[in-house]
C-alpha cells in the first residue's frame, strides 16, 4: 500500500546574508510568515511545528512561533547538523502522511555571521580534535578525487562561477556577483586545493514551508508541490577503506529516493545540491546518479549543469552564492524548487521544470562519510 | 584521552595518549583489534562494527602506511599553526585507516600512494601555554 500523497502548498524565507541585529527567533518568525502568506492560511490551522536548526539553541520553534501568536499546538526542535532544516520536513511528511495532521509548518534557521572560520565539530570527536574541520574534510577528497579522475582545480572553480552566476538574479543570495575562474583561484588557499571562494561562507537566514495533505492541496491558493519523496539516512561507520570520492551515504539515500519516486535520475529537471565547497557538487553529481563516477568535469564543461543546459544544478546559486545557515538550508533548497516548479523562478527559471531533487547532507563524525542525509523529490501537480 | 606532565618549566600534554608509544626511540601506533574477527580500530570503538564482539585487544600497526590523501590548511586560526598537513594513512595489513598530521607542509613534498611512517610531534601549543604532542606521519626515507 503506498503512502497518500503529501504536498507542499506554502514556502518563503527570509534572504541569506548578515542580519547581525534580528535574533534568530525574528528571523525565523518571519520566513513563517512569508510561508503561510505564500499559503494563504493564518497559521491557526496548523498541527504542528518541525523546527529545524543546527546552532540556534534550545527550544528555537517555540521562540520563533512567539513572535506569530501560534504557539500551543506541539513543536518538535529536531538537529542534524546541515540536514536539520530537511530533516524537519521529513518528519513533517511522515507526520501528514500517517494522517496525524493535516497540515504542519516546518521552519530552518540559523545564524552564524557574527563569528569566522570553519564550523567546529563536537570536542569528543578524534579527527576533528586534530584538526579536519569541514574545509579539510573536503580538501582532502578533493586532493583524492583529482588523483584519481584527472580534474583539475579549473573545473573545481568552475562550480562557483556558475553558481555565482546563477544566484545574480536571487535576492536571496548572501553573492549576487559575478567571478571568474581567475578570481576563484586567486582568492586565498584555505586547504588546498580549495581557496576561499571555493568555501561557502557563514550567512544568517531562515526559511519555512507548510505541508499538507491532498484535501488542503485541492484548496489551496497556489499550485501545491507534491513531495514525491522525502528520505532520511544515516551515515555508517567504516574503519577501514572508505572511498572518500564516493559519499556511500548519499549513494544509498537517492537510490531509497528514486525508489520511492518511482523515477530515475533521468527524469530530473533541476536539483539543488549540498555544494558547501566546490568538490561536493561534483562528487554529488555522482553519488546522484546524474553522471557516471569521474565525469562531473565534464558536465561542468559543457555547461550541462547551468542553467539553460539539460540538467541545472543550484539555480538558486546553492550554498556557495546563497551562504549557509546550516538549518535553513535545506528548507530554502525546497522554497528554491517550489518556485521553480512553478515557474516563477524568473530570471533563473529552469524551462518546462516539472520535477526537482533536493539534496542535503552534512555532519562530520569520525569514520563516517556524514552524519546524515535527505533527499526529496517534488513534482509540480 | 590524554595525560599532561611538566618538564622544568614548559608543560606538554600527550594527546590521543592510549593510541601510540615510544619504544627505542621510534613511535609505535597502537590499535584495536576485534577478539573475534579481527577487524582494526584506531580511534577505538565500543563494538566491532563487522561482528559486534565487545572484546578487543591492542595491535601494534605496521611501521610504514600509505598516503591515501591529504590536505594542507592554512590560517585556520585559533590553536592551529599557519600551515599544517592534515590527511589519512592507510595499513593495507591491518586494513585500518588513520587520520593523521603529516610533517610536510610544501605539496611538492607528498603524493598519493607514498610510503609514511610515524614520529612524535608538538602539534600545537593550547591556550594555557601547553606543548600538545601527539603522533604524526612523514615520508619514509628508503621506501618508495
Amino acid at each position: 500500500m503506498s503512502a497518500p500523497d503529501v504536498y507542499i502548498i506554502g514556502a518563503g524565507m527570509v534572504p541569506f546574508g548578515k542580519h547581525q541585529d534580528t535574533p534568530l527567533s525574528e528571523l525565523a518568525a518571519a520566513a513563517t510568515s512569508a510561508a503561510l502568506r505564500d499559503a494563504a492560511l493564518s497559521g491557526d490551522e496548523l498541527g504542528a511545528t518541525f523546527m529545524g536548526t543546527q546552532w540556534g539553541g534550545s527550544m528555537a520553534g517555540q521562540r520563533a512561533l512567539k513572535h506569530t501568536g501560534l504557539l500551543g499546538m506541539p513543536v518538535v526542535n529536531v538537529e542534524n547538523a546541515c540536514s536539520s532544516g530537511s530533516t524537519a520536513l521529513h518528519l513533517a511528511r511522515n507526520a501528514v502522511a500517517a494522517g496525524q495532521y493535516e497540515a504542519v509548518l516546518v521552519i530552518g534557521a540559523d545564524k552564524l555571521s557574527t563569528q569566522s572560520g570553519p564550523l567546529p565539530r563536537h570536542p569528543e570527536d578524534f579527527d576533528g580534535s586534530l584538526g579536519m574541520s569541514p574545509p579539510a574534510v573536503y580538501a582532502t577528497r578533493a586532493r583524492r578525487y583529482m588523483h584519481e579522475h584527472g580534474a583539475t582545480s579549473e573545473d573545481l572553480a568552475m562550480v562557483c562561477v556558475k553558481n555565482r552566476r546563477h544566484a545574480l538574479h536571487n535576492r536571496n543570495a548572501l553573492f549576487q556577483a559575478e567571478t571568474s575562474i581567475e578570481a576563484v583561484l586567486a582568492s586565498r588557499l584555505v586547504a588546498d586545493p580549495l581557496t576561499l571562494l571555493q568555501c561557502c561562507a557563514r550567512a544568517d537566514g531562515a526559511a519555512a514551508v507548510v505541508v499538507a495533505n491532498a484535501s488542503w492541496a485541492r484548496k489551496a491558493s497556489r499550485a501545491p508541490v507534491r513531495i514525491r519523496a522525502s528520505q532520511l539516512c544515516s551515515g555508517k561507520y567504516r574503519g577501514d577503506f572508505r572511498d572518500m570520492t564516493t559519499p556511500e551515504i548519499t549513494v544509498r539515500c537517492a537510490a531509497r529516493a528514486y525508489q520511492e519516486a518511482g523515477i530515475g535520475p533521468e527524469r530530473i529537471d533541476l536539483a539543488e545540491v549540498h555544494d558547501a565547497f566546490s568538490i561536493a557538487e561534483m562528487l554529488y553529481y555522482e553519488a546522484l546518479g546524474l553522471c557516471r563516477p569521474g565525469e562531473a568535469k565534464h558536465l561542468l564543461r559543457e555547461g550541462a549543469t547551468t542553467i539553460g543546459g539539460r540538467l541545472p544544478v543550484n539555480p538558486s546559486g546553492g550554498l556557495i552564492a546563497k551562504g549557509h545557515p546550516p538549518g535553513a538550508t535545506g528548507v530554502a533548497q525546497v522554497v528554491e524548487a517550489v518556485e521553480q516548479l512553478r515557474g516563477l523562478a524568473t530570471e533563473r527559471q529552469v524551462k518546462g521544470a516539472r520535477t526537482a531533487l533536493t539534496h542535503c547532507t552534512g555532519g562530520g563524525v569520525s569514520g563516517l562519510d556524514h552524519g546524515a542525509c535527505t533527499i526529496h523529490i517534488l513534482s509540480a501537480s | 584521552m590524554q595525560d599532561t606532565r611538566s618538564a622544568g618549566d614548559a608543560s606538554e600534554r600527550r594527546l590521543h595518549a592510549r593510541y601510540w608509544s615510544i619504544q627505542d626511540g621510534a613511535v609505535h601506533l597502537i590499535a584495536q583489534e576485534c577478539s573475534r574477527c579481527g577487524a582494526t580500530f584506531l580511534p577505538s570503538i565500543a563494538a566491532c562494527t563487522e561482528c559486534r564482539s565487545k572484546d578487543f585487544r591492542p595491535r601494534e600497526l605496521s611501521r610504514f602506511g600509505q598516503l591515501y590523501t591529504y590536505t594542507i590548511v592554512r590560517g585556520a586560526g585559533g590553536v592551529w599553526p599557519a600551515a599544517y598537513t592534515i590527511g589519512y594513512v592507510d595499513f593495507p595489513r591491518e586494513k585500518v585507516r588513520v587520520c593523521t598530521h603529516l610533517r610536510e607542509t610544501d605539496p611538492d613534498l607528498l603524493t598519493i600512494g607514498m610510503a609514511v611512517e610515524a614520529e612524535e610531534a608538538v602539534l600545537y601549543t593550547d591556550a594555557s601555554g601547553t606543548a600538545v604532542k601527539c603522533f604524526r606521519f612523514h615520508a619514509a626515507e628508503g621506501q618508495s
